[in-house]
């Protein structure tokens, strides 16, 4: 039987990726994203620039934008934002049947060792339709998995969504218009437009905003601007 | 030649620092953890997953036994100094600590 502890998905890992990478122990700090110590304050008028490392992030990410889903909920878990963040681990199929191309640079996006084999995560997926059909995909998956983790240490009272672009409406539009481009028939287009929908029963939409512009010139204290579109309503 | 001295002795037991958040990332080869305490995420490699992994209150004998054993699955050779190396790089970043057994005894 497959045992799917902590120990061993990380011994299985270890033997998928052997030795070549070096079998000495590394740990480092990545992108730190929370920069308050303790609980994430939960007032609707904390800027975001209180509990977010931004110098990091323009390091680790360039240009980027980033929407903060405010959540209702004051106290106890959030039961949407949790549903979302097991939706983004949960397996989008077998990676026999989804058939995806390479991404580029080697990046693996299957997770082994699934009940029916080798799987692709919803998040993944979504990361690899951004390494294939665009640049900034890097910049998406990371606020992904920022956004879930984010939300998990916060008892998912709120959550981020980082995506990356030169202008926020060019970075709105690009969701919108990447989104009608695909067919029905298109293997990307379910997960995407789940992922939205989820989004939009985690936050109402009236609790969200877009904060933005490039991080050089942002002011996150004082400029939280209207999102010039909701990509979530036309779906 | 290089001596390695110890810092810590084989009945020494480690554990996650409490709220340590283990996030798996295998398509990309690593784990992330998160560490509330002093807020930072970290990008472990597999070695150094396992490491935290197996820090849940076990001796370090016990440990590098474990460690080792999926070393030599491997073909490789794992020396202590490696796993304390690991250790205490996991220690110094917070993402898991030794544990006072003197406290633990003593409540």
């Amino acid at each position: 039987m497959h045992d799917t502890t902590g120990r061993g998905q990380a011994r299985l890992l270890l033997r998928q990726f052997g030795l070549s990478d070096g079998a000495a122990p590394r740990a480092a700090r990545t992108t730190p994203v929370v920069r308050t110590p303790g609980t994430i304050p939960h007032d609707k008028a904390t800027p975001m620039a209180a509990w977010v490392d931004r110098d990091a992030l323009k390091n680790e990410l360039g240009l980027y934008h980033e929407w903060r889903f405010r959540l209702p909920q004051k106290t106890g878990v959030n039961e949407q934002a949790k549903t979302l963040l097991n939706w983004l681990r949960a397996p989008a199929g077998l990676q026999a049947d989804l058939k995806l191309p390479p991404a580029p640079g080697g990046v693996s996006y299957v997770s082994p060792g699934g009940p029916g084999g080798d799987f692709v995560t919803n998040e993944a997926l979504m990361a690899h339709f951004f390494q294939t059909k665009a640049t900034t995909v890097p910049c998406f998956y990371l606020g992904t998995f920022i956004a879930a983790f984010v939300a998990d240490a916060i008892e998912f009272r709120s959550l981020f969504v980082f995506a990356s672009g030169n202008q926020p409406d060019a970075c709105m539009d690009s969701w919108a218009a990447g989104l009608a481009s695909l067919s029905a028939g298109n293997p990307y287009t379910p997960v995407l437009r789940a992922f939205w929908r989820l989004i939009a029963g985690a936050a109402p939409e009236q609790s969200w905003l877009m904060l933005g512009q490039t991080v050089t010139s942002a002011n996150f204290t004082d400029n939280v601007l209207k999102a010039p579109a909701n990509p979530i309503a036309s779906l | 030649m290089t001596v390695w001295m110890s810092a810590f002795s084989p009945t020494d037991c480690f554990r996650l620092e409490p709220g340590t958040r283990l996030r798996p990332v295998p398509e990309l080869g690593h784990c992330l953890a998160y560490t509330p305490a002093r807020p930072a995420l970290h990008r472990l490699n597999p070695s150094a997953w396992l490491l935290a992994e197996l820090a849940d209150g076990s001796t370090l004998s016990a440990i590098a036994a474990e460690y080792g054993q999926a070393m030599t699955e491997l073909g490789g050779d794992p020396a202590l100094s490696e796993v304390e190396a690991g250790l205490t790089s996991l220690i110094e970043l917070g993402i898991i600590g030794r544990v006072d057994m003197a406290a633990q005894e003593g409540g």
